[in-house]
């Protein structure tokens, strides 16, 4: 009898097999239903793991691999849905589009492969698989910019990985095992090994500085690629390190949480500098992502509940930022431009998507009423005993708020004379960030009846 | 007498490393990383009759056909016929990417020793992690794409040391397989890319 959690491999790998098929219609229609059905599993997955953790052979899910789990199979379905729009704007292609679909169904099997494994090694190789789907994935439209930022995005994520490896490897050697809830380290060879998966996978979760490829990867991908690696590639390694962060603890190494807390700060603050002077509007929002993961670091190594509202911050970041580079592939078909300074009256001329952005924008910059606003408040009073993080996280916060929902406010203000969208291109992007809408209201009343 | 030759082994890839940042021909370089791919493929057979390990000796033969073989000549038969190839690619910095890479050695050892040895206890760990930082640095030095490939495969190469050194377990081989593989995409997407757009060399991407 097969498990519950192998249904959550089986039906992405069947979008894979079925959309190599060479009919465009079954190629689109199995992945919508493969990535509806995973949505479907993993809300009835995360219902059951609310009564307790469940354990299959390599495969473990707690609430929070289940929350990640909800995220990639949610935007696998969202991006799939936009994708139909979207293949129909892309003209020249690098890599056949016959391969995007088989492409996308991986992308997420990778994904949802690493996030369910209670095995680290295994972890690591969902991980590494990811990079090169994804890579491959950024190159789909013929443009040299894409080519190149998908081959600096190979490399330093390849390199990172590598350095995983290393900290994979002590774990092994000095734990002899790689069941992370199983591993018992010394203190000395935890600090080891988590200061080489800081750097590992802090490339895969755009830590500064090691968030070079970041930018460009996402600026330069598909939009629903772009959605994909920003609202649940970068959570999946989050989850990874978390998951050798949370060894760390249990192997007594406490001085790890200052190093990750302080790595997520300055991260968060070099992010929020940088929204400031972009041009070039996806390139904005990676950096908005690299802020939010930035801060969600810094939560998880605060611990406690400051750690549930890390993941309760991506959960809106991961609508929200789906929704919003959605968005951009809207306004790139209308306006045929990334800069921000050539999109104005975004609520004028395309009205669902310029409410999306300016929505979009407020969620993932922590404005309420969104649940964002919550959980950065929670990590925030958290980080009070160490007053330099503190100072770092509340200047990153308020400087990425002030900074992109002014580009924001300036692209959706003013007149312009463009061509209409089709509404179901308008209607994922804003389905998205209603999503992230609803969850916060929801939020708000758990808490009003709670307390 | 097994472990001095493992030793040796190490310290000749080492040695091919130097040779590799100093190479400012793409054609030797290839042939150089071709050599410490067979180096490090006898070295992992080594460890796998020593330790009986028929994992380690499929490991070593898979090192030996794919990073020995398959990914040099590949790389080989993509710049046949194409002059620009027949040039130096980097005329300037040599010696201070030789001397980087002298100074990088020193890290690596001192970082062996104080983060690794406490915990392995194993001569010679060094190795590995020096090959890692080097890799690191060809990539880091070079500017085109096939240069920093190669970066790539010495990195890989250098994990693949490590892993054989220091964890008697399947891991690695699945590990090293993927590396393969990964390897090999990453191959196959530059040289297409390259096709398409000449010469790929990493710009500064705006802002």
């Amino acid at each position: 009898m097969i498990g519950l959690l192998w249904f959550l491999v089986i039906f992405p790998l069947g979008g894979v097999l079925f959309s190599l098929l060479p009919y465009p219609k079954v190629k689109q229609n199995s992945t919508l239903v493969a990535s509806l059905i995973t949505t479907i599993l993993s809300i009835y997955i995360i219902c059951k793991v609310l009564r307790g953790d469940i354990t299959d052979g390599w495969m473990f899910v707690d609430i929070y691999s289940a929350i990640i789990i909800l995220l990639i199979s949610c935007v696998y379905f969202l991006s799939s849905a936009y994708s139909v729009y979207f293949l129909k704007t892309v003209k020249d292609t690098f890599i056949s589009v016959d391969f995007y679909y088989p492409l996308l169904n991986l992308f997420a099997l990778s994904m949802l492969f690493t996030a369910v494994s209670a095995n680290i090694g295994l972890m690591w190789i969902g991980l590494e698989t990811s990079t090169v789907v994804s890579a491959l994935l950024i190159v789909l439209e013929k443009k040299k910019a894409g080519a190149e930022a998908a081959w600096r995005y190979a490399i330093i994520a390849s390199a990172g990985m590598g350095i995983a490896l290393l900290s994979i490897i002590i774990i092994q050697f000095v734990g002899k095992t790689l069941i992370w809830y199983n591993v018992k380290l010394s203190p000395f060879a935890a600090s080891v090994a988590l200061a080489l998966a800081l750097v590992g996978f802090g490339t895969k979760i755009g830590l500064f500085p090691m968030h070079t490829w970041l930018p460009d990867a996402h600026g330069s991908a598909p939009p629903p690629i772009s959605a994909m690696l920003s609202a649940t590639l970068l959570p999946v390694a989050l989850l990874t390190y978390f998951r050798i962060f949370l060894i760390a603890i249990a192997s007594k190494a406490y001085h790890v949480i200052g190093l990750t807390a302080f790595f997520g700060a300055i991260t968060a603050l070099v992010a929020s500098i940088l929204i400031i002077q972009q041009q070039n509007f996806k390139r904005m929002f990676a950096y908005s992502t690299m802020d939010v993961m930035g801060i969600a670091v810094a939560g998880i190594a605060f611990g406690g509940k400051a750690a549930e509202a890390s993941f309760l911050l991506l959960i809106v970041h991961a609508f929200a930022k789906s929704g919003l580079f959605f968005s951009t592939g809207n306004i790139i078909a209308v306006y045929k431009t990334k800069k921000i300074e050539n999109v104005r009256g975004l609520l004028n001329s395309t009205q669902l998507t310029g409410i999306t952005m300016v929505l979009g924008a407020l969620a993932v910059t922590g404005a309420p009423p969104f649940a964002s606003f919550i959980a950065e408040l929670v990590i925030l009073s958290y980080s009070f005993k160490m007053p330099l993080i503190t100072a770092m996280l509340a200047i990153s916060i308020f400087t990425s708020f002030l900074a992109l929902n002014y580009h924001v406010a300036k692209m959706s203000f003013g007149d312009a004379k463009v061509n209409k969208m089709p509404v179901y291109a308008e209607l994922i992007p804003f389905l998205s960030v209603a999503i992230a809408l609803v969850f916060s209201l929801g939020v708000w009343i758990y808490i009003e009846v709670m307390l | 007498m097994i472990s001095v030759a493992i030793e040796f082994i190490g310290t000749l890839i080492i040695l091919t490393a130097f040779e590799m940042l100093g190479q400012s021909y793409i054609k030797p370089l290839i042939n150089t990383m071709a050599f410490q791919s067979v180096l490090l493929a006898i070295l992992i057979a080594i460890l796998g009759f020593q330790k009986g390990s028929l994992e380690l000796i499929i490991l070593a033969i898979l090192t030996l056909v794919v990073r020995g073989y398959i990914v040099p000549h590949v790389m080989k038969w993509n710049i046949r016929g194409n002059k620009i190839w027949d040039y130096r690619e980097m005329t300037t910095g040599v010696p201070a990417l030789v001397i980087t890479g002298i100074f990088l050695t020193v890290i690596g050892y001192g970082l062996y020793q104080t983060a690794f040895y406490p915990l392995f206890k194993i001569r010679g760990g060094a190795l590995p992690i020096i090959l890692l930082l080097l890799g690191f640095l060809l990539i880091i030095a070079r500017k085109n794409a096939l240069a920093q490939m190669v970066g790539y495969i010495m990195e890989e190469n250098a994990l693949l040391y490590a892993g054989t050194l220091l964890i008697p377990l399947s891991f690695i081989l699945e590990a090293g397989i993927l590396l393969d593989v990964i390897g090999l995409i990453l191959l196959g997407v530059i040289l297409a890319e390259e096709r398409e757009y000449g010469i790929l060399e990493i710009e500064e991407l705006r802002g």
